[in-house]
């Protein structure tokens, strides 16, 4: 786990990130009139430093490390959400409700609270 | 690993057994369905309510082979019932199971890498396997290509490509059965400082249990993941098993995550061996279930969509099982009339046309809307839909403990509880599972319809609530039903969220769920688990009502008055007895004893409350409109001979009505929800709390209503 500390990813408010997250936020805003028409492409809009719960519709990144306690955080990992894996969300449901993800070339849907357990990092990271 | 000894192995039977085992989704039912025909028993594992499926294919060499279907899994690290079973039969340490010679694995081409996380864990076991390799035209579609051939030498077992749905590969899949070949060495590498922190547990299970070496590997893994085995512990086992831990932990390795991805680098590295894509210029068939979920999953049209299919659905119940369930019932008592004449006339006669065909009837009516709704099930999960629908109720259900798989079952409840608590099976989390098995019953069935009609028509004015100019829009019968309806609704997400904040309250429900790609229904799987479903219904749940039937008949005959009036009869019975004994229990809700007999007889079906105040108040069928009127007529005119006072206002009438919303009158449900849960405890609870709710809600009514100056008498 040493290695996926170094990456600076942790704290979720600290001031870097946070300032970090809205200039993603702005720059995500301007690409949705472009991005909803075509086939999204993988990739482009890649965040880090976050939680997959707050990742929009669009976005990806990839995984570094999943919090919370061993059973659930266990059949997310077996359901192949393991570090350095890419993922992007798809859609939300409406008030909140769960996220339809693209993981490993399927879909999987998880709640808002599941998703928050799910860390992202930079780039491709090696895990091991 | 060792097999108990109360195994019937496949030596002693002579025929080979295998366990078909995969994802969710891959393709096994299907294929299943292919190899046994209708060769096959359902049933379920004795103490959980997991689907226990065997079946036979014949073999070309004239030999059978015995087929056990595991239920879908994802993983053979328990999570769920259905895994912890899957994972005790094919460690061969169920005694109800035999211990299978060779595991045929369903592999779903289009979703390889997940797939072949699960075979990595049978492997592990060093059973036998051979891989069916299912989806590979809808691979080819999207452009893309398997070599089998690679697949299997990479993989060191037989991959067999089938289209189970046109039998294509079964044959050559069959014949492969019986030599497999011994199962390789598990490849998937984990790295030297966890083979080091693990060797001395490998090392124990190797000379303890005699154990291989990669087996004896496979096992420490299991044991330091799970706690769960098929070995017996021992405190030396034990033992080791904490000081390996600490070594893990004191190396700063996190063992779980190591090991999951290991076993997923091994799969990645099989796919990209094997897989290529055919053409560039191919349309990806994901981005066509990616675009019709831009519609289906839209946070707008998405709904409107799925409401509509709902009513479509629930329409087409409501009027196509309506009629075959009124049918049933009076081919039974046609039936009845033609096999008194060769009784003689009596109690015989009586018990067997009123118990055992009358209970007959019962469950058989409930046949055609549960034919309905399982058919209509199998096809929204055939197609992927399902799973979709839960998606976008999953946000409102989750408030009160619920999973968005529980919509379904509660909109059917408002057909009938029965066959919603029947499709509660589609939702994995055992605890929405259970809150919603509790709550179905408040959703205001079709058997409460002719209560409420009853007495709406009766004793609520016909007076305009809301309109515009000359049209009605809104009347006072029709507001009294509409509120009852609501407050059934209401009742029932309250008490989910009082189960889920109280009684089952800590097991944290997950809502993990794969979204599959569309896909046309597999028919056959569709009519095959509707018919097994509705007769796992008659064969439990019915024999459950006829003897409560039987029963409840006996307690409304005796003893005997051979020669008093109807009435008379019903009220000296035993039943009679009773409602007029439970009558002070229900006086501070303003209810007489009429009402107590009327309760008492309508505990086997509400439906039956009508009848019974047609008898009491010597109504000729009092379930037509003109017997409906007269009856009402009766009840109106009905005064306490010692007060004086009319026996039924309209405040009586609401809070008469306000209990049949909320109590359990209904044997029915109670077999089911035993059948469903495995046991008296649930259901009784059941009984007690919706009996408990219905009265306090009553009474606050009652004298609420009292206190406001409503129960003018």
């Amino acid at each position: 786990m040493k290695n996926i500390d170094s990456d600076g990813a942790v704290p979720p408010q600290s001031e870097a990130s946070r300032s970090r997250r809205s200039r993603m936020r702005l720059s995500q805003r301007s690409l949705d009139s472009t991005v909803s028409s075509s086939p999204p492409t993988p990739g482009t809009l890649t965040r880090s430093g976050v939680s997959l719960a707050e990742l929009k519709p669009g976005e990806c990144g990839y995984i570094s490390r999943l919090l919370g306690q061993s059973s659930a955080r266990i059949r997310l990992l077996e359901m192949g959400l393991t570090p350095g894996v890419h993922v992007k969300v798809l859609r939300i449901a409406a008030f909140g409700g769960p996220l339809d993800i693209e993981v490993r070339g399927y879909n999987l849907s998880l709640r808002r609270d599941e998703a928050s357990a799910v860390w992202l990092s930079h780039e491709d990271l090696e895990s091991v | 690993m060792q097999a108990p000894a109360n195994v019937t192995g496949s030596s002693e039977t002579g025929e080979l057994v295998a366990a078909l085992v995969g994802n969710p989704n891959c393709g096994k039912t299907t294929l299943f369905n292919a190899l046994t025909g209708m060769r096959q028993r359902v049933g379920n594992y004795p103490g959980v309510t997991v689907e226990r499926k065997e079946g036979r294919a014949s073999l070309a060499d004239g030999t059978h082979l015995r087929l056990l279907d595991l239920p879908g899994l994802y993983s053979l690290t328990p999570h769920s019932p259905d895994e912890a079973i899957a994972r005790e039969v094919l460690l061969g340490i169920r005694p109800d199971s035999p211990r299978p010679d060779l595991v045929i694995n369903v592999v779903d081409a289009t979703n390889l890498e997940r797939n072949l996380y699960v075979t990595s864990q049978i492997l592990d076991t060093g059973i036998p396997v051979i891989i069916a390799l299912t989806m590979t035209d809808m691979l080819e579609k999207r452009g893309e290509k398997l070599d089998a051939v690679a697949l299997e030498q990479q993989l060191g077992v037989p991959v067999c490509v089938v289209v189970a749905s046109r039998g294509e590969g079964l044959p050559e899949m069959l014949g492969r059965l019986k030599t497999p070949g011994d199962p390789p060495a598990p490849a998937w590498q984990v790295t030297d400082a966890v083979k080091q922190a693990i060797f001395d547990l490998q090392r124990y299970l190797q000379q303890r249990h005699e154990l291989p070496e990669r087996a004896a590997f496979a096992e420490a893994v299991s044991l330091l993941i799970q706690d769960n085995s098929a070995l017996t512990s021992t405190p030396q086992l034990e033992e080791l098993i904490s000081s390996t831990r600490e070594k893990l932990a004191a190396a700063d390795v996190d063992f779980v995550t190591r090991v999951i991805e290991a076993r997923y680098a091994w799969a990645s590295r099989m796919v990209t061996s094997s897989k290529s894509r055919a053409s560039a210029t191919a349309l990806p068939e994901a981005s066509v279930s990616e675009r019709v979920d831009r519609i289906v999953m839209h946070p707008f049209w998405g709904y409107v969509l799925f409401f509509t299919v709902m009513a479509l659905v629930f329409q087409v119940i409501f009027t196509l099982g309506q009629g075959p369930a009124n049918t049933v019932q009076n081919e039974v008592g046609e039936l009845g009339r033609l096999a008194t004449r060769f009784l003689p006339p009596g109690d015989l006669r009586q018990l067997f046309d009123a118990g055992v065909l009358g209970g007959m009837g019962t469950t058989l009516s409930f046949l055609p809307q549960i034919l309905l709704l399982f058919f209509f099930i199998g096809l929204l999960e055939d197609t992927g839909y399902m799973a979709r629908a839960a998606f976008l109720m999953d946000r409102l259900m989750s408030r009160v403990g619920l999973h968005g798989k529980s919509f379904i079952p509660l909109l059917s409840s408002f057909a009938c509880a029965i066959p919603g608590i029947m499709a509660t099976r589609t939702i994995g989390d055992r605890k929405a599972r259970l809150i919603t098995i509790l709550i179905a019953p408040l959703m205001s069935c079709s058997a409460r319809l002719p209560v409420y009609l009853l007495m709406t028509s009766a004793f609520i004015p016909n007076r305009r609530v809301f309109g515009i100019g000359s049209v009605t829009l809104l009347t006072l019968p029709g507001v009294t039903f509409t509120a009852m309806y609501f407050l059934g609704m209401i009742a029932a997400f309250l008490m989910a969220w009082a189960f889920h904040r109280t009684l089952l309250k800590g097991v944290s429900p997950s809502f993990l769920m794969e979204l599959p790609p569309y896909r046309l229904p597999a028919w056959k799987t569709v009519v095959m688990q509707m018919l097994e479903r509705s007769w796992l219904f008659i064969r439990r749940a019915g024999t459950v009502i006829l003897s409560i039937s039987v029963v409840i008949w006996f307690l409304s005959s005796y003893p005997k008055m051979p020669n008093a009036p109807p009435q008379k009869a019903l009220t000296g019975s035993y039943l009679g007895r009773t409602g007029q004994f439970i009558a002070p229990v229900l006086r501070p809700l303003g209810f007489n004893w009429k009402m107590g007999v009327g309760i008492a007889s309508s505990f086997i079906a509400r439906e039956v409350f009508v009848s019974t105040m047609g008898t009491i108040y010597n109504v000729d069928s009092p379930d037509s409109r003109v017997g409906q009127a007269s009856l009402g007529r009766r009840m109106k005119e009905d005064v306490n001979p010692r007060t004086g006072e009319r026996v039924f206002t309209p405040l009586v009438a609401v809070t008469l009505m306000v209990y049949y919303v909320l109590a359990m009158q209904c044997i029915s449900t109670v077999a089911v929800v035993r059948r469903e849960t495995n046991g008296w405890k649930w259901p009784i609870f059941q009984l007690v709390y919706m009996t408990a709710l219905a009265w306090i809600v009553s009474f606050i009514i009652y004298h609420a209503g009292m206190a406001l100056g409503w129960g003018v008498r």
